[in-house]
């Protein structure tokens, strides 16, 4: 420990990249007490950055390698972790863990080690309870046994996040994932044996050729076998991606606008006959099993990011300013500062409070849930109502787009569909 | 023989020439040559740089020229029959300009001439040419050919005592040669007829010679024959115009009188007044005299257009050139104002009849931030192009702006361009309106240029006496094989027929009596359509006729939009309204909320559409990484947002009102 805050100059407020007003800003609002002494839960978001196979759509910071250094790559992990704990003083045992993910590339890849050693780290350093969520995402390739599932539930996991995309075999190959429908069904059955109630699984909709009669085939079955938690995307066309090319040179057509659309609307109303909540854009839950670590990204709370390419939202211990981090993305580069600094952070920008702002309103208008009166005006020292654009604001609940209650404000469902459109609306 | 006397030492700017001395260069050029190599060699900076001695070689001495050595003449035709062509030519025969393969209508000067291949404003230029002995001095006036800048064709002709009426070879006699032919001929000059593109394989020289002399009564074997383009028989031009153009009147010894047809605003000197001298001498220091406001100007410079502004000493009777007058703005130069030496006012000379604004158009800034700057801009082209009329407007939907006055819907559309392309402008034109007028029973008047000028229905009953429309007289010339199309497209357009001759065995010329709204918009693009390309068309004003008009509103979601509403014939409201709305849908991305696109007479919905709301509108994923991203694109597009014009609440974008009033979609 004593060697780690050698390494990193730490809590000194000099020693972050502040902006004068937003620190200004937030120093006022700390000292008017807007913002009570630091109890808030944070979270931990731990990417792995290696895949088996590169997936034609994902953009995502990954890396196919067949030499890993485990080792090395476990250590740079636990060094930059502790770093940045008590960097961003998370480790004065006055804010409780809320949430850890192992996120990627493909989790499911790194040694069982892995989660063992950022655990032990975490529940060393800070307050991990019983009720931390401690979720990982997998792939069905690369989780053949349910030993190997029972061991890393036995390391700590308590969530799993198991990425299927399409229980399609011509729709899997299309992609470029390297299992078939039934690795992937039994991969789920698995994985609900160890996490009963606990299991997430993605899948994508809109692909090119999918007619709206493909999909929601696809949706029943998936209905009968899923847990209580499913993210379903839209098939995005990422720059950078084979798939991006493909369409680009006019090789592959996606579904049009109101295919699309059909999908969407297709897709809540089939989980929602099976008691399913739509609560967020892409994300259902049924018994409440939501995503805490998702739901505490949108409402505004503090995470650290650890890992190559890995970007947190953190608060400075003192002021309460909000700073955005990233980390160096390429995974050799990152063990290297990782090693040399005791963190492969790289960039650490203040969020100004307008930012703030207007990212608790982007985020906010793709939940259910909405945005919290009072958490918004303990955040922002603004009242949201005061924030947005009244005429617009009102215009909106009129049109059946916004809901207004006493303790917060939410879209409606088909305010949630074009929440993107919302929020440029309601922007003052 | 004119003396260029030099007294300077040029020296250094000699050795930049390759030249060892003046005496080398006047031993190296002949005169006229001379001349020509000062203004295009050297350019102005080298002329004003060195500081000019009176007489010396940056004042021409003209004085030499009497009006028998002076020929006036212009080039006028229909629209790209080679004209400015044929001037490049002349130039070059006269070394004006060096002879080069790629001069290309050089008397062309704006960016939006060059850019459309057609000519907006009449240019002069000054040409010295030896002809049997004699030396001459010719000024050649190079017109526009498109009928909206038919003005600029008239007062030209003032200041010319001949003009070249050229036909091209293969198209033959068209609508505004016709048209440019009777505004010649009633200014009693004498008029050559010239067949250009006698090179083109389409040629048929003889048979349009035959078509000029029945439409013209001009003998057929008067014609000249040529080839602008290669030249050919080009050299029979300036000849036949020093035997057949009479020389300028006037009396060199009287006192100075001058004719006043163009002016422009040039950035170093002011306001440059182009003017024909009709008696006495004028040089620098003189005193003269406006008849129009008598007011009192020291004349600073003289020159001529040759073809770029060049001093001269002095200018007297029967030359034409350029004056700079110390004045502050354009307004003060009256185009067709006559001056006068201040001691000897004299009878000021007919004048021209102002050109009269066709259309009129309402112009808004796209970001109402922009106004202030828009309204230097707007000032500042008006400065170049004077027949624009100005006056504020206000509209509702729109925000503060303009409404315009322009002389035709081309003129409209270069003045557009050219507020984007040399002001950088954003803004929105409304569809045009031609003026129309309303009597009231109490016997007052108004002129409505704006739509929304228009008097609602109760007015109408109670207090109008009649609304009318303003009429043309127009010609169109076409092959006989499109007759009958022809006819059906204007009776459809209300018109009436007043004549049907046959210029030969297939060529055709109609004259029809039309609402002036019905040929200003599309009109012309239709006839070129069912004529395959073949007619060709114009119009002069005739006067004013009662009509059943009405204004038909566009209303978006229950709110009317003034800057879309247009007054029409009652019977052609409902198919228009229906064009409107539908196109209207077409342009307008989803919104939020639905919306419903009504065209309305009175209380009455003529026309409806809806657009249903946007459905979905929401990206798949958000994760951390994207989070910047995305808050920057939304800041992007609140940007854009403030980007549009919101009109009934409906967002608007700039490409979809353009597209709408311009009808490309
Ligand atoms: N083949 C051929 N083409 C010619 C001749 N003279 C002009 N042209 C072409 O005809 C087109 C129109 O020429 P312009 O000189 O711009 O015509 P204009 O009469 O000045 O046109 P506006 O000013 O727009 O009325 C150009 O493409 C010329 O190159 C000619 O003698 N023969
Ligand atoms: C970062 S991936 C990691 C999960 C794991 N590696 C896997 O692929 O199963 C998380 C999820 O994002 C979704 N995803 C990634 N790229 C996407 C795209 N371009 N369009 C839609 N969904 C995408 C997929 O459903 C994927 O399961
Ligand atoms: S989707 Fe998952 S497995 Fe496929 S490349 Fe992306 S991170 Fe790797
Ligand atoms: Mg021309």
């Amino acid at each position: 420990m004593t060697r780690l805050r050698t390494l990193t100059p730490l809590l000194r407020p000099a020693s972050f990249p502040t902006s004068a007003k937003a620190l200004a800003t937030s120093t006022a609002l700390f000292n008017k007490g807007v913002v009570a002494p630091d109890k808030e839960p944070f979270s931990v978001y731990i990417h792995w950055p290696y895949c088996s196979s590169k997936c034609t759509y994902c953009n995502f910071n990954k890396y196919v390698d067949p030499n890993v250094d485990n080792e090395r790559m476990e250590r740079a992990l636990v060094t930059e972790l502790k770093s940045e704990l008590v960097h961003w003083g998370l480790d004065q045992g006055n804010r409780p863990i809320r949430s850890v993910y192992f996120g990627g590339g493909t989790p499911s890849l790194a040694r069982p080690r892995m989660f063992k050693l950022v655990l032990d780290t975490l529940s060393s350093m800070c307050a991990l309870t019983k009720d931390t969520e401690i979720s990982m995402e997998g792939n069905p390739s690369s989780t053949t046994s349910i030993e190997a599932l029972k061991a890393l539930r036995d390391i700590g996991i308590n969530r799993y996040s198991l990425g299927i995309q399409s229980f399609q075999e011509h729709i899997l190959t299309e992609l470029g994932r390297d299992h078939t429908p039934s690795t992937a069904l039994k991969s789920l059955l698995d994985a609900r044996t160890v996490w009963p109630g606990k299991v997430s699984m993605d899948l994508i909709m809109g692909h090119a050729g999918q007619t709206l009669d493909d999909w929601i085939k696809e949706l029943r079955f998936t209905m009968d076998i899923v847990d209580d938690h499913l993210s379903l995307y839209q098939l995005t066309v990422e720059p950078g991606t084979a798939l991006h090319t493909d369409v680009k040179q006019g090789k592959m057509t996606l579904p049009d606008g109101d295919l699309s659309t059909d999908m969407y609307e297709a897709t809540i109303q089939l989980t929602r006959e099976v008691g399913f909540e739509h609560y967020e854009v892409s994300n259902f839950a049924r018994n409440k099993a939501y995503s805490m670590h998702n739901s505490g990204h949108w409402i505004g709370i503090d995470y650290l990011g650890i890992g190559p390419g890995a970007h947190g939202r953190v608060s400075h211990p003192h002021t309460r300013q909000k700073f955005r981090t990233f980390n160096v993305r390429d995974p050799a580069g990152w063990m290297r500062e990782c090693e040399e600094q005791g963190t492969g952070r790289r960039k650490t920008d203040a969020i100004e409070l307008e930012d703030s702002k207007r990212e608790l309103l982007v985020l906010g208008m793709r939940t259910r849930r909405g945005i919290d009166l009072d958490r918004f005006y303990q955040l922002t020292g603004q009242g949201l109502l005061e924030f947005l654009n009244k005429d617009a604001t009102a215009w909106c609940i009129d049109a059946g787009l916004l809901q207004l209650s006493a303790a917060s404000l939410s879209p409606t469902e088909r305010g949630m569909a074009v929440a993107d459109e919302l929020s440029v609306r309601l922007l003052p | 023989m004119p003396s260029y006397k030099a007294e300077y030492t040029f020296d250094g700017v000699f050795a930049e020439a390759g030249l060892s001395s003046l005496k080398a260069a006047v031993e190296e050029f002949e005169l006229v040559d001379w001349l020509y190599w000062c203004t295009t060699g050297w350019k102005k900076p080298y002329l004003s740089k060195y500081k000019m001695q009176p007489n010396s070689l940056g004042s021409m001495e003209l004085e030499a020229f009497k009006t028998d050595q002076i020929r006036n003449f212009s080039i006028i035709a229909h629209v790209d029959h080679g004209k400015s062509t044929l001037a490049d030519r002349l130039l070059e025969l006269a070394q004006t300009i060096t002879k080069r393969k790629d001069n290309k209508q050089v008397l062309d000067k704006l960016r939006v001439e060059r850019e459309r291949g057609i000519t907006v404003k009449a240019q002069s230029a000054s040409l010295f040419y030896d002809y049997k002995g004699k030396k001459y001095l010719l000024n050649l006036i190079d017109t526009p050919g498109h009928m909206d800048f038919n003005f600029e064709v008239s007062r030209s002709l003032a200041a010319c005592q001949g003009t070249l009426l050229l036909v091209d070879a293969a198209q033959g006699i068209q609508a505004q040669t016709v048209a440019n032919f009777y505004l010649a001929f009633g200014q009693d000059i004498r008029i050559l007829p010239v067949i250009n593109k006698i090179d083109l394989p389409s040629a048929e020289p003889d048979r349009v010679a035959s078509q000029i002399e029945v439409a013209f009564e001009m003998p057929a074997e008067e014609c000249l024959k040529i080839s602008a383009k290669s030249s050919l028989n080009v050299d029979q031009i300036l000849p036949a115009i020093i035997e057949s153009v009479p020389p300028p009147p006037g009396d060199v010894e009287g006192p100075f009188k001058a004719l006043l047809f163009d002016s422009w605003h040039d950035t170093y000197v002011g306001v440059v007044c182009l003017m024909a001298v009709i008696d006495g001498r004028v040089k620098k220091g003189d005193k003269i005299v406006s008849a129009h406001s008598e007011r009192k100007y020291e004349v600073m410079e003289t020159g001529i257009m040759y073809p770029e502004q060049t001093p001269t000493v002095s200018l007297q009777a029967g030359q034409v050139g350029y004056f700079v007058l110390n004045m502050k703005t354009l307004s003060e130069s009256h185009v067709g104002d006559t001056f006068f030496d201040h001691k000897h006012i004299g009878t000021p000379m007919p004048g021209f009849v102002p050109a009269k604004a066709m259309v009129w158009a309402g112009i808004f800034p796209i970001d109402t931030a922009d106004f202030e700057k828009l309204d230097h801009s707007i000032a500042k082209l008006t400065l170049s192009d004077s027949s624009v009329m100005v006056q504020k407007e206000t509209s509702t939907a729109l925000g503060q702006g303009w409404r315009l006055g322009f002389l035709g819907t081309l003129h409209m559309d270069v003045f557009r361009q050219r507020l984007e392309q040399e002001y950088d402008a954003n803004i929105i034109i409304t569809a045009p309106t031609v003026p129309y007028r309303v009597e009231y029973r109490d016997g007052t008047e108004k002129l409505i240029r704006n739509p929304t000028e228009f008097p609602d229905m109760d007015e109408i009953s109670q207090k109008v006496r009649s609304v009318q429309e303003p009429m043309v007289r127009s010609t169109i010339i076409f092959p006989n094989e499109y007759l009958g199309d022809i006819m059906v497209l204007c009776g459809s357009r209300r018109g009436v027929q007043l004549e049907h001759t046959y210029l030969d065995e297939n060529r055709v010329l109609l004259k029809y009596r039309l609402p002036l709204a019905e040929v200003v918009t599309d009109f012309h693009q239709e006839l070129k359509g069912r004529s395959s390309g073949f007619a060709s068309f114009d119009y002069e004003e005739d006067g004013y006729d009662d009509a059943d008009l009405v204004k038909m509103n566009i209303v978006l979601n229950s709110k009317p939009v003034d800057a879309l509403s247009i007054i029409l014939h009652r019977s052609q409201a409902e198919l228009v309204g229906r064009d409107w709305v539908k196109r209207l849908k077409g342009l307008l991305s989803r919104q939020l909320f639905e919306i419903v696109i009504q065209a309305s007479v009175g209380n009455k919905i003529i026309a409806r559409e809806g657009l249903s709301a946007m459905r979905k509108n929401v990206t798949a994923k958000c994760y951390g990484g994207d989070v910047s991203r995305k808050m920057k694109l939304l800041n992007k597009q609140k940007e854009g947002k403030k980007r549009m014009k919101a009109i009934g609440g409906v967002e608007v974008s700039q490409e979809a009102f353009y597209d709408f009033m311009s009808k490309k979609k």
